[in-house]
């Protein structure tokens, strides 16, 4: 029968494969996620953003089947996530492995618990490491090594906690490449980060975590161009032009000069508008410059500048 | 059960050298220690047991203690790491969990029994094969309440408390459960607690053949109890950590 239903809903495409409805969960006194709702249609990588304690890594425990909501309903497939744990690969965040365990002995202890077990190790670069034990692996390879194990079951959804978290520049590229080939194998991906860049590269739609909440849910561009005055665009003007144009414009927020150099500030067709404009007035625009909030200056502002205690 | 589960962690214990030394080469140093101490050869304590086969005895029974109460009290260090919270996710249940660890921890006892057994067959215990077997099955068997201990240390204790508790109870039920003192001696009060722990039940099993007057009906009820008190609060204790 629910191999039915999972025919149904595979063959709907795009439809949610993650639901997560009024989210709730206290711990004692603290509450850790106040209230939360999303979906993850198939096939995206759905990044989870947020300062240190508001509530994401409690949330993809949720969805992972590792703790009980307190409120609302979480659903993976359409069923409780405890049920179809092996459609679910999970990466922890601080998950350590035994010292003395051999990688090649992880990947084959994990690959005995699933009936058609997948082999990432090619691919993840383990293949010459599979005699080493976990203690003696860099940083790099034991993100991979966790990678490897979260995706061993062939899971549909596959969520990775701050899997970059502590690595070098070239590593955490290397990983991203790894995480683009997961997707286009198919696999839906939970993906909790700190970092900006990351998500604004990987992630399909970004949810904002802020005090158990979710402060927006919107594409990484679409989180930047709700900051006002997302554009910016510097010129010097090579005849005098009325401020007041300018002003008239409706892609323009805010106009101010520093010397001869008029700013202009104003959503995404801003530079557009302003370029347009020039040409009308026969004005050629020198220096010219065009700055564009970043994905970080939308986190700071959704989040309400808490940036500075998130590392 | 998962038997390459139960294989890896096996091939970890062996490799882990600390486990080696105190479940397999402490019982049997013990022993030789003791039994040069006592004089060996033809004596034999006012039970009628000879010196050398009770001093085997005793040590065998003190490695099946040790091996396994180190090898579930390790669940505490996995758990601290993430590793059991990584074994979780996956579609290995709880039972298979524990399971394995059980059996680990009844394998980690024997190569102690049969070093100190062999042992003692050099040093001059005579029995006949069927005592031989008897006083092996037994002492193996008899682990089972110290493999639940070990797993119930391990899911109760912290990575940092788990070696003091580990040895408290290794002093407790090694101490007060017979090994180092026979109850014979003891007080009442104290000899009443004895009564109360499996493991001086176990080495009146093991003796049981040799010796007159040993209730094993009483020692079956206890060691019994124990197991079964010990699986639940295993049981219970690994759902309430999910």
């Amino acid at each position: 029968m629910f191999d039915d239903l999972l025919f149904v809903l595979h063959d709907r495409g795009g439809m949610a494969i993650v639901e997560v409805r009024e989210l709730g969960k206290r711990y004692g006194p603290r509450v850790a996620v106040d209230s939360v709702s999303f979906e993850v249609a198939e096939g995206e990588i759905f990044g989870i953003l947020g300062p240190n304690g508001a509530g994401k890594t409690t949330t993809v425990e949720c969805v992972a089947g590792l703790r009980k909501p307190d409120r609302g309903s979480v659903s993976v497939l359409g069923r409780a996530p405890g049920d179809v744990r092996s459609a679910i690969g999970v990466q922890l965040q601080a998950s350590e492995l035994p010292e003395r365990i051999r990688v090649g002995e992880a990947l084959s202890l994990f690959s005995s618990f699933y009936p058609s077990p997948a082999d990432w190790s090619s691919r993840l670069g383990l293949s010459g490491h599979l005699k080493a034990e976990f203690g003696q692996l860099s940083g790099g390879l034991k993100q991979r090594l966790s990678i490897a194990l979260a995706l061993i079951g062939s899971p549909r959804v596959a969520i990775l906690d701050e899997l970059t978290t502590g690595l070098d520049p070239q590593a955490r590229r290397d990983t991203w490449s790894v995480i683009e080939e997961v997707r286009s194998a198919g696999v839906t991906i939970l993906l909790v980060t700190h970092f900006m860049e990351e998500a604004e590269r990987l992630c399909d739609r970004v949810a904002v975590f802020r005090d158990g909440r979710i402060a927006a849910l919107d594409t990484p561009s679409g989180l930047v161009s709700r900051v006002d005055g997302a554009t910016r665009v510097r010129f010097v003007p090579s005849a005098s032009l009325d401020v007041a144009l300018l002003q008239a414009l409706p892609e323009v927020t805010e106009v101010s000069s520093v010397g001869s150099q008029l700013v202009v500030s104003g959503s995404e067709n801003l530079l557009h508008a302003v370029t347009s404009l020039l040409a009308r007035k026969q004005i050629v625009a020198r220096q010219l410059r065009v700055d564009q909030v970043s994905l970080d200056d939308a986190y700071v502002e959704l989040t309400g500048g808490s940036r500075a205690e998130d590392h | 059960m998962n038997t390459r589960f139960l294989a890896l962690e096996l091939r970890r214990a062996v490799r882990n050298g600390r486990y080696l030394i105190f479940t397999v080469v402490v019982p049997a140093v013990m022993f030789l220690l003791f039994v040069n101490l006592y004089g060996g050869g033809e004596g034999t304590f006012p039970n009628g047991l000879p010196v050398t086969t009770s001093l085997m005895m005793n040590m065998a029974l003190f490695g099946v203690m040790a091996g396994p109460l180190s090898i579930g009290a390790r669940i505490a260090v996995e758990r601290g790491l993430g590793w059991q919270r990584q074994l979780r996710l996956t579609p290995l249940t709880g039972s298979g969990y524990l399971l394995t660890k059980g059996a680990l921890g009844m394998l980690v006892g024997l190569p102690g029994i049969l070093l100190v057994c062999v042992i003692g067959a050099f040093e001059g215990v005579r029995m006949d094969a069927a005592h031989w077997i008897g006083v092996l099955a037994t002492l193996w068997l008899g682990a089972i309440p110290f493999v639940l201990l070990g797993i119930v240390i391990g899911l109760v204790a912290t990575p940092d408390g788990m070696q003091a508790i580990t040895g408290l109870a290794s002093m407790l039920f090694g101490l007060l459960g017979g090994i180092w003192i026979p109850a014979d001696v003891a007080p009442d009060w104290l000899a009443t607690i004895m009564k109360a722990l499996p493991t001086f039940w176990v080495k009146q099993l093991t003796q049981a053949p040799f010796v007159s007057g040993v209730n094993v009906g009483e020692a079956l009820l206890v060691i019994t109890l124990w197991v079964v008190g010990l699986s639940v609060i295993a049981a219970r204790r690994y759902r309430v950590q999910s």
